[in-house]
C-alpha cells in the first residue's frame, strides 16, 4: 500500500489492483478474445457460397407463398375468467430446505412461466431470490423423473399403485417392523398430521427421521439450550439500528433471506446526511453477501466466532449488563485468545449495541450464523436478551420442524445409516432429497442403502438415491402440489397447482395417503379435510364467520392464512437460562498446514439439488463471479503460502478422506480458511446447444463428517498438478482506463460523515445539457442525435433508479430477468468468450486492499440513454428511441453489425452468437413469455425496461375507468428486476409524474449517473453508497 | 457439310448480322430492358406484397359457418362470439360451449354442425383455420384499438357480408403506419365500432372532421415508435 495514488479506488481482480503487465495488456484489446476462426472450420469457400446461394434462393422463394396454414384451437368449454393472451396469477408457496417463501406465479393460458414473490407472505413481502426465480425452469426440466421405475426400469402408474398398496398392506401386518422414513424438512401441517397417523397406525416398530444437508441443527441446539425447548428465531429488521452478524449470511442464503433483506433495507435508505441509518458489522471467515454489505466486517476464521463472542459477552458485562450464570462467570476466561484486532472490534461493538439511538433505528439484534456452533447460538440469544431485542427487533418461535425428542440432521442420518448397516430395515422410505449424494463422507450411506432390502424414493430425478432404490417415484413440483406450508412464524399458506403433473407425479404427502392405504389420495382431498375436518376448532376460531369454503377462498387467494396456525412463545417461555450442557467443541488452531474448512450452502444450486438448472448454472457467484463452478475459495494470502495460484488443481484431505477441487482467490477472506461450496460435482443433463453434458464443479460432501458440522479445523491443501479452467464473467466488460478514476467513478459512495461534509459527494463528473462542465472532466461535446430531438417534457418518460445502499449483490434481478424475457443460456465455454446473454450484469468491485478487502455491488443494464451512442452507428436504425425515452431494439431488424455495441459505454448489449435456443425440448418452451419475442442468432439484444409490462400498464390505464385507476395502472408497472428485488433497491416510474418515487430519487443528492461527461443522459441513475462506519473503528 | 458451290459473297452475307440486327442494342437497352425491369418491379412489389398474397385469403374451414347469416341477417353483435375483444389482445374465437349455447336448441340435428357437436361430446377443439395473423414479432392488441373507437369493419371488412371470412387488409406495417400517422381517417363514435357499413356513408370530409373530433376528445396519439409494436 506504498503508491496508493496509482492504485485504483475500486477493482475487479488482484490483477487490476497491482496493474499487472497482463492486465494492463488485457485493457489495450477492445474485446476480452479475438473471434475464434475455428467457427467455420470444414467449410471450403465454394460449399459456404453454394449454401447462401441456396438459402437465398429459398427466401425469395418463401416470400412468394403464403404463409403456412395455421389452426385457431378454442377451447371446448373454456375455463372461467380466462381470456386468451391475458396472463393469470395466482399465490401459491414454496420450501426450500425448510424455508417457506410465498409467491405470486404468472400463468399463460395454462402455463406458469414467471414465479414472483407474494406481498402478503411474510417470508416474501414482495421479493424473491435467484433461486426462487429459477424454480420456474425446474418445473419444466426434461431430464426430471418422468415415469415410476422399478430397479431402473419404468413401469406403470397402476403396476407401481398396486406394488406400494401390497408392500404396505404386508408391512402393517408386521406392525411397521422394518420401516424406516426418510424426509427432507418439510413444514407442512398435513403432512405433520400424517406422520403422527402413520406412527400411530403402524405401531411402534417405524422409525422417522429428517435430514436436511444444509441444517440448522447448531441454531436448534443453542437455542434449545438457552430456553429449554426448541424455539426458532424471527427477525424485524426494519427497527434494527445495528446488526450483528456472527457468520450469518442472513441476507442472502440463510432463513427467510427475502424478509430479512427487506425490513434490513429499510434501515439503509438515506435522503439527507442528518438522517439515521443502521449500522451493519460482520464477522466471519468466508466472504458471504451479508459481509459485501457490512459496514464493518471483521475477517476472522470461523471457529474463532465463538471466542469472539464470549468476548462480546464480557464486553457487555462490563457494562453491567447481566447473564445467566454459567455465561456470566465463564465469559472473560472463554474470550481469551482473541486478535487484538477483533478484541477492539468486540468492544466497539458492545459499546455500539447498548448505544442510544434515535427511533425508529433505537433496536439491535445478533444473528448467529446457522453454521456456527450452538454456543454462539445460545450466546447471541444471551446477548439479544441483554440489549433487550426480544419483542422489538427478534421474535422467537415454537419450532414445530421436529417434535422436542426428535434428533437432528447429523444425528438422524447417522442414526439411520447405522440401522442400515445392522440390517434392520425392510422398508426404506425416503421423501424427496437425494441423501446418497448430500450424506456426511464419513458414514458410508450408498453401502448402506443398498442393504434396505425394499427401497422406496419419491425423487425429482433419477439421481444418485433414486438410481439405487427398488422403486423410485416422480414427485410433483411444488407448482403441481396441493399442500401447505408454515413460515417460520407460524404463518401457513396453501399452496395450490398451477398445472396438472407435467408426467404424472406424487406430492409426498399424496405418498403418504397410499401408505397409509387411505381411500382419498389426490392432494387436494387430503389438505382440504385436513383444515376442514381436523383442524376445524382452528378455523372457527379464527373464521367462524366464513363458510369453509369461503375461508378457504381466501386463503387460495391472499396466499397465506390470516392467523399463525403455530402458536407464539409467551414470555415466560422465552427466557435465556443459560448454555445448559453445551460443551465447546476443541477446535485446533487452523494453519497453513491445518487448514479450516467451512461447508457453505450454495448461492445457486443450494445443495446440489438445483444442480441440472442452467439459469443457476451460469448465472455468475455474487462473490466470485464463477460460473458453471465451484471453487476452493482462500484468501490470497494463504494461498501464496500454500504455494497455489488460482485456478490450479488442488487435493484436499481430511480425516483420511479426500476430495480433487481447484483452488480460487477470494479477497478478503481470512487466512487459513477453505470455504467450500456444497451442491457441485452432479450431472448436468438439461440441454444447451453450446455447452458440453457432464460434471459440474467439485463435490465436497465426503469431507464433511457427522459428528462436526461445517466448520471443522485440520484439512490439508496439495497441489494436484495441472491447472483448471475456472470460468467468471468479471473480466469481461472493463470500462477503459486512462481517465482520473475519482472523476469517472462508476461507483461512488461515501461514509456518513463524507456526506455529512459534502452532500454533493455524488455529483463530479455530472453535466447536463447546456451547462458548463464541471472541473477537470473530459466533457464529450452534445452529440446530435441523427433522428432529431425529442421533446422528454411531455407524456410518460420512463426512469429507472437502484440505490447502491440497499442492492445486497443477491443476484436476483439476473434471474428474474432471465424468466420474464427469455433469455437463452449458453454454456461454460460460451461464457469463458464473453457471450453470456445476461441482460444484467451484476458488477463486483474490490474496494481496498487485498487483505480486508470490501465488496460493492453495481447492476449494471442499459442505461436508456437519452442521447444513446449505440443508435447513431446502427446502419438499419434497428435501435432507434421511443418518445418515451426507451432505447427500443427492433430484433427483425438487426442484421447483426454489432456496432451499437462497439459504441455502447458500459458495454450491456448482448449479441446472439449461435442459436442458443435452439433444439431444446418442448417443456423448456413453455416456460416461455409469450410477450416478449425470442431471439434468434446474428441479433443483439438488452434490457428493454421490460416494455412488454409497460405496453400491459398503458394498455390498463387505457381501459381504465376513471383518471385514478389509469393513474394506478401506470403506478403498478414494475420491470422484473425491480419487481423481485428482495430490498426494493430497484425503483421504477415515470420521472415527468411529480408523485411517482422515481422522480423523488431522481432529486437526491446521491444520485448520479454513469459517464455523464460522455453526455450520454442516462435514464437507469444509481443512488450512491453511504456507509456509516463506526467512529471508534476508524483507521 | 460445306457447299463449294456457293461463291465468296454468298458466304460473307451468310456470316454477316443482317443491318437490322444494329437496331437491337437501343431497342433492348431503350425499351424492353425497362420494361422488363418495371414489370420486375412492378411483379414483385405486388405479387410479393400482402396485397396479393394475403388480401382476399379465404380458407375453407371446418365448419361451412356464415358470418353474413349471423351477423347480416340474424344481426348478432360481433362481441357476442369474440369476446376478449374489449380486454385483451386477442378477440378470440368461441369456445364450442358458445356454439352449443343456441345449437343445443336449434338445428340441433344439422350435419354441418356435427364438427361442433362432436368438439362438444369430447372436448376436443373444433380445428378453425386462422385467416388473419400478424408476423410473431408484432404485438398487436384489440383492446386497445376498440377503446380507441377503431371500428370492426376498418380491418375486417364487411364481414356481415362474408359467407365464408377472407381477408381484407394487408396487415402489413405500412398499412398500420399509414393508420398510425393518421387516424382520424378511420375513427369512429365509441356506438358505432361493431356497426357494419358505417364508412360507406361517409364523405372523406365527413369522416375527417368527425374523426378529428374523436382524436381531440380522447387524446389518441398511436405509437409509430419501434417498441408500440415491436418488442
Amino acid at each position: 500500500m506504498n503508491n496508493n495514488k496509482q492504485r485504483p479506488m475500486h477493482w475487479r481482480s488482484l490483477d487490476e489492483l497491482e496493474q499487472t503487465p497482463a492486465f494492463k495488456q488485457a485493457m489495450e484489446r477492445e474485446f476480452a478474445e479475438e473471434v475464434e476462426a475455428g467457427a467455420l472450420d470444414g467449410t471450403t469457400r465454394r460449399h459456404f457460397l453454394g449454401v447462401m446461394g441456396a438459402s437465398l434462393a429459398m427466401t425469395s422463394l418463401a416470400g412468394c407463398v403464403r404463409r403456412p396454414e395455421d389452426m385457431i384451437l378454442p377451447y371446448s368449454k373454456a375455463p372461467e375468467h380466462l381470456v386468451p393472451g391475458i396472463a393469470q396469477y395466482y399465490a401459491t408457496a414454496a420450501n426450500i430446505g425448510g424455508d417457506v417463501t410465498g409467491f405470486v406465479v404468472e400463468s399463460h393460458e395454462g402455463r406458469p412461466t414467471k414465479i414472483e414473490g407474494n406481498p402478503e407472505h411474510p417470508g416474501s413481502l414482495g421479493g424473491a431470490t435467484a433461486i426462487h426465480q429459477a424454480l420456474v425452469l425446474q418445473l419444466y426440466d426434461p431430464n426430471r423423473l418422468n415415469a415410476p421405475r422399478k430397479g431402473n426400469a419404468p413401469v406403470e402408474w397402476s403396476a407401481l399403485e398396486q406394488a406400494i398398496t401390497q408392500h404396505f398392506e404386508g408391512v402393517r401386518n408386521r406392525s411397521g417392523e422394518g420401516l424406516a422414513v426418510l424426509t427432507e424438512a418439510i413444514p407442512s401441517p398435513t403432512f405433520y398430521a400424517m406422520r403422527r397417523r402413520i406412527l400411530a397406525t403402524y405401531g411402534p416398530g417405524v422409525r422417522w427421521f429428517t435430514y436436511e444437508p444444509i441444517s440448522d441443527d447448531n441454531q436448534r441446539a443453542g437455542l434449545s439450550a438457552a430456553f429449554g425447548r426448541p424455539v426458532r428465531p424471527v427477525y424485524r429488521l426494519n427497527r434494527a439500528g445495528v446488526v450483528v452478524s456472527l457468520d450469518s449470511d442472513f441476507l442472502a442464503t440463510e432463513g427467510a433471506s427475502v424478509a430479512n433483506g427487506w425490513q434490513w433495507a429499510r434501515t439503509r435508505r438515506i435522503e439527507s446526511p442528518d438522517q439515521p441509518i443502521g449500522r451493519l458489522y460482520v464477522v466471519e471467515g468466508r466472504y458471504s453477501v451479508t459481509g459485501t454489505n457490512a459496514d464493518h466486517r471483521l475477517r476472522l476464521n470461523s471457529v474463532d466466532v465463538e471466542t469472539f463472542a464470549w468476548a462480546l459477552v464480557a464486553e457487555l458485562q462490563k457494562t453491567g449488563r447481566a447473564f445467566p450464570n454459567d455465561i456470566g462467570s465463564a465469559a472473560a476466561e472463554r474470550a481469551a485468545g482473541l486478535p487484538e484486532k477483533a478484541q477492539k472490534f468486540a468492544a466497539a461493538v458492545a459499546e455500539d449495541l447498548l448505544a442510544a439511538r434515535p427511533n425508529p433505528l433505537d433496536g439491535a439484534v445478533v444473528i448467529a450464523g446457522r453454521r456456527q456452533s450452538p454456543i454462539v447460538h445460545a450466546l447471541a440469544a444471551a446477548i439479544n436478551e441483554s440489549i433487550g431485542a426480544r419483542g422489538q427487533t427478534l421474535f422467537y418461535y415454537r419450532d414445530y420442524r421436529r417434535t422436542p425428542e426428535e434428533a437432528g440432521d447429523r444425528e438422524s442420518i447417522a442414526a439411520l445409516t447405522a440401522l442400515l448397516k445392522e440390517d434392520k430395515v425392510d422398508t426404506l422410505l425416503v421423501l424427496g432429497g437425494n441423501p446418497v449424494y448430500t450424506a456426511p463422507g464419513d458414514l458410508g450411506f450408498a453401502e448402506a442403502f443398498k442393504r434396505a432390502k425394499t427401497s422406496i424414493v419419491l425423487a425429482d430425478y433419477a439421481d444418485e438415491t433414486s438410481k439405487l432404490a427398488t422403486w423410485a417415484i416422480p414427485r410433483a413440483h411444488f407448482l403441481e402440489t396441493w399442500g401447505d406450508l408454515a413460515f417460520a412464524d407460524g404463518t401457513v399458506a396453501i399452496q395450490q397447482p398451477l398445472i396438472a403433473p407435467l408426467w404424472g407425479a406424487w406430492s409426498e404427502i399424496e405418498l403418504l395417503a397410499r401408505v397409509l392405504l387411505d381411500e382419498a389420495t389426490a392432494g387436494h382431498q387430503l389438505v382440504r379435510n385436513f383444515w376442514e375436518k381436523e383442524e376445524r376448532a382452528f378455523v372457527s376460531r379464527h373464521w367462524g364467520s366464513l363458510s369453509f369454503e369461503k375461508a378457504w377462498r381466501r386463503w387460495l387467494h391472499d396466499g397465506r392464512m390470516s392467523a399463525a396456525y403455530f402458536g407464539t412463545l409467551g414470555p415466560a417461555d422465552s427466557r435465556v437460562q443459560g448454555l445448559g450442557q453445551l460443551q465447546p467443541a476443541a477446535q485446533p488452531k487452523p494453519s497453513k498446514d491445518a487448514l479450516e474448512l467451512v461447508f457453505v450452502e450454495s448461492n445457486k444450486v443450494h445443495d446440489g439439488r438445483y444442480a441440472n438448472n442452467s439459469w443457476l448454472q451460469e448465472l455468475p457467484d455474487p462473490i466470485t463471479k464463477i460460473v458453471w463452478d465451484n471453487a476452493v475459495l482462500l484468501s490470497p494470502a494463504t494461498a501464496k503460502a500454500l504455494g497455489v495460484e488460482a485456478g490450479a488443481r488442488v487435493k484436499l484431505t481430511f480425516d483420511g478422506r479426500n476430495v480433487d477441487g481447484v483452488a480460487w482467490t477470494v479477497p478478503g477472506m481470512a487466512d487459513n480458511t477453505a470455504a467450500l461450496e456444497v451442491g457441485y460435482g452432479r450431472d448436468f443433463d438439461a440441454y444447451l446447444p453450446y455447452h458440453d453434458k457432464g460434471v459440474v464443479g467439485f463435490n465436497v460432501f465426503p469431507l464433511r463428517n457427522s459428528q462436526q458440522g461445517d466448520i471443522v479445523v485440520g484439512a490439508k491443501l496439495a497441489a494436484a498438478g495441472g491447472t483448471y479452467q475456472i470460468v467468471t464473467s468479471q473480466p469481461y466488460a472493463y470500462l477503459e482506463p486512462g481517465f482520473d478514476y475519482p472523476t469517472r467513478a462508476i461507483v461512488r459512495g461515501t461514509t456518513v460523515d463524507g456526506f455529512k461534509k459534502n452532500p454533493g459527494f455524488a455529483q463530479p463528473g455530472i453535466i447536463k445539457h447546456g451547462q458548463p462542465p464541471p472541473d477537470a472532466v473530459v466533457i464529450h461535446p452534445p452529440p446530435k442525435s441523427i433522428y432529431g430531438d425529442w421533446d422528454y417534457s411531455k407524456g410518460y418518460q420512463w426512469a429507472l433508479v437502484i440505490d447502491l445502499n440497499t442492492c445486497t449483490g443477491c443476484s436476483a434481478c439476473v434471474i428474474a430477468c432471465v424468466a420474464e424475457n427469455n433469455i437463452p443460456m449458453v454454456g461454460k465455454d460460451q461464457v469463458s468468450r464473453g457471450r453470456e446473454m445476461f441482460w444484467i450484469r451484476m458488477d463486483r468491485y474490490f474496494t481496498g486492499d487485498e487483505g480486508d478487502a470490501g465488496i460493492v455491488h453495481q447492476p449494471m443494464t442499459c442505461l436508456q440513454c437519452e442521447t444513446a451512442p449505440c443508435e447513431n452507428v446502427c446502419p438499419v436504425a434497428a435501435t432507434s428511441h421511443s418518445p418515451e425515452g426507451l432505447n427500443d431494439m427492433t430484433y427483425n431488424r438487426c442484421i447483426g453489425t454489432r456496432y451499437c455495441n462497439n459504441n455502447c459505454p458500459v458495454k450491456v448489449r448482448r449479441f446472439n452468437f449461435y442459436n442458443f435456443t435452439k433444439g431444446q425440448a418442448e417443456t423448456i418452451h413453455m416456460q416461455r413469455n409469450p410477450d416478449v419475442t425470442v431471439r434468434f442468432r446474428g441479433v443483439m439484444e438488452k434490457c428493454t425496461y421490460c416494455v412488454q409490462r409497460i405496453n400491459l400498464g398503458k394498455r390498463h390505464a387505457k381501459l381504465a375507468k376513471s383518471e385514478e385507476e389509469s393513474r394506478a395502472a401506470i403506478d403498478a408497472i414494475v420491470p422484473a428486476c425491480a419487481q423481485t428485488c428482495p430490498t426494493d433497491a430497484i425503483v421504477f416510474g415515470d420521472m415527468n409524474d411529480e408523485n411517482s418515487a422515481v422522480h423523488k430519487l431522481k432529486r437526491q443528492p446521491r444520485n448520479y449517473g454513469v459517464l455523464t461527461e460522455l453526455n450520454l443522459q442516462p435514464r437507469t441513475t444509481y443512488l450512491a453508497k453511504v456507509q456509516n462506519p463506526n467512529p471508534k473503528l476508524a483507521g | 457439310m460445306s457447299d463449294e458451290h456457293h461463291g465468296s459473297e454468298r458466304r460473307d452475307e451468310h456470316l454477316t448480322f443482317p443491318e437490322w440486327h444494329n437496331k437491337l442494342p437501343p431497342i433492348i437497352f431503350g425499351v424492353v430492358g425497362p420494361l422488363a425491369t418495371a414489370a420486375v418491379i412492378f411483379g414483385v412489389w405486388y405479387y410479393f406484397s400482402p396485397y396479393f398474397t394475403d388480401v382476399g385469403y379465404r380458407p375453407e374451414q371446418p365448419v361451412p359457418y356464415s358470418h353474413k347469416l349471423h351477423v347480416g341477417d340474424l344481426g348478432m353483435d360481433c362481441r357476442y362470439c369474440h369476446t376478449g375483444v374489449e380486454q385483451g389482445p386477442h378477440a378470440g374465437v368461441p369456445p364450442t360451449q358458445t356454439c352449443m349455447n343456441c345449437h343445443s336448441q336449434i338445428w340441433t340435428e344439422s350435419p354441418k354442425l356435427l364438427p361442433v357437436r362432436q368438439s362438444w361430446v369430447t372436448g376436443e377443439p373444433v380445428p378453425w383455420v386462422r385467416i388473419h395473423k400478424v408476423p410473431d414479432f408484432a404485438y398487436f392488441d384489440h383492446s386497445v384499438h376498440v377503446s380507441a373507437s377503431i371500428g370492426c369493419e376498418t380491418c375486417h371488412g364487411r364481414v356481415d357480408q362474408m359467407i365464408e371470412v377472407q381477408q381484407h387488409a394487408p396487415l402489413s406495417m405500412q398499412w398500420c403506419v399509414d393508420c398510425h400517422m393518421e387516424p382520424e381517417r378511420n375513427l369512429r363514435p365509441a356506438d358505432k365500432v361493431t356497426a357494419m357499413g358505417y364508412a360507406e356513408k361517409l364523405t372523406e370530409d365527413e369522416q375527417l372532421a368527425i374523426g378529428r373530433k374523436i382524436k381531440e376528445e380522447k387524446s389518441i396519439s398511436p405509437p409509430i415508435h419501434c417498441s408500440g409494436c415491436h418488442r
